[in-house]
């Protein structure tokens, strides 16, 4: 028996929400996109298995991110802005100067290695759902994984020796 | 360093004011509200390009047929024949040429009658086409008038181009041919 919308929501929201905003870092956008995501969820009314729903769910959201990350308007204007705002939750404010760091940096790599390293070791997702969700091999989402670490690496020892 | 694994801990803490609240719920349930209906609508105009077609072929297949008066299906073995130039002739039902009872066949070019024998082997012709034209001594040039038992007369030359149909348009070289067709 499929979940509910209302269920559906309330588990999977805010993931797809800050997925989009990771992806996008654009909260706007990715409210958008969020919307888009539960909108097509409730018109359509996809069959799906008990426990593909989250899969689903990010597979359209990734989908709708890239379709505006390819958007020649978000690349002109926000492209050339990647501010990437926190949402600190009021008595963490003073705690999110280190965090800023590893956030900023996953921010800034290319969709096709954020996507993995987000529904990998923030959505926790296997590799094998994560071709599933994108659509590609599981070899080709171990190599990206693997580069955006390198990346990540790299990016947060520049910053660290700044 | 914070390492990877802690994404979700930094993620979470760092995004905590981003959150999917019940503002966000209305707005999509809103959106899924006026979606309901431009998707009808999109299915609809889906459809479109296929129902224009096939009004588009209803309406070239009118013109088509125009001035063509469709067979009703008690005539569906009724061939309708025309020689070339002239108007249409009686229809004969050569499917059911037997009861068309031919008492005499008549030569048009002389007046002559045929003989029985040959008006029988005619019949032959006409029912199973058993019968070889060339056997029937009966010249391609001829016209021959069929007379039926109420004394209705149908002229029928040999030869001249026939276009005759029952199941489909056949164009045929002379009244032998039709009716070898219209046998078929």
């Amino acid at each position: 028996m499929p979940l509910p919308f209302d269920e559906l929501y309330r588990l999977y929201a805010t993931d797809v929400l800050r997925v989009s905003y990771y992806y996008l870092g654009n909260r706007e956008q990715a409210e958008d996109v969020t919307q888009d995501v539960f909108v097509k969820l409730i018109t359509n009314q996809p069959e799906l298995e008990p426990g593909r729903e989250k899969a689903w769910l990010f597979k359209v959201a990734l989908n709708r991110c890239r379709d505006i990350w390819r958007g020649s308007w978000f690349k002109k204007v926000v492209l050339g802005h990647p501010a990437f705002e926190l949402f600190p939750a009021p008595d963490e404010i003073g705690t999110v100067a280190d965090q800023y760091d590893l956030a900023e940096a996953v921010g800034r790599l290319r969709p096709e290695f954020k996507e993995v390293v987000l529904l990998f070791y923030y959505q926790g997702f296997s590799v094998t759902e994560i071709a599933g969700i994108l659509g590609i091999a599981e070899g080709t989402v171990s190599s990206r994984l693997s580069r955006a670490r390198n990346k990540l690496q790299e990016e947060l020892k520049g910053d660290e020796s700044r | 360093m914070i390492k990877l694994e802690n994404l979700p801990e930094v993620t979470n803490r760092a995004l905590d004011g981003l959150k999917a609240d019940e503002s966000l719920k209305a707005k999509i349930l809103n959106a899924a509200i006026q979606e309901e209906k431009p998707y009808t609508y999109q299915k609809i105009r889906h459809l479109a390009p296929v129902l224009l077609s096939s009004v588009a072929v209803m309406i070239l297949c009118i013109f088509l047929l125009n001035g063509k008066k469709p067979i009703p299906s008690e005539e569906q073995h009724l061939i309708h024949s025309f020689t070339a130039g002239n108007s249409e002739t009686s229809p004969l039902s050569y499917a059911g040429i037997g009861s068309l009872s031919v008492k005499s066949i008549v030569r048009c070019s002389d007046g002559e009658k045929v003989e029985n024998q040959q008006v029988e082997q005619l019949l032959d012709a006409l029912k199973n086409n058993s019968v070889p034209v060339s056997d029937l001594q009966i010249s391609m040039d001829d016209q021959l008038n069929l007379y039926d038992s109420d004394g209705l007369c149908f002229t029928v030359p040999v030869k001249a181009p026939y276009i005759g149909w029952s199941d489909g348009i056949r164009k045929c070289d002379s009244f032998f041919e039709l009716l070898e067709n219209a046998a078929d």
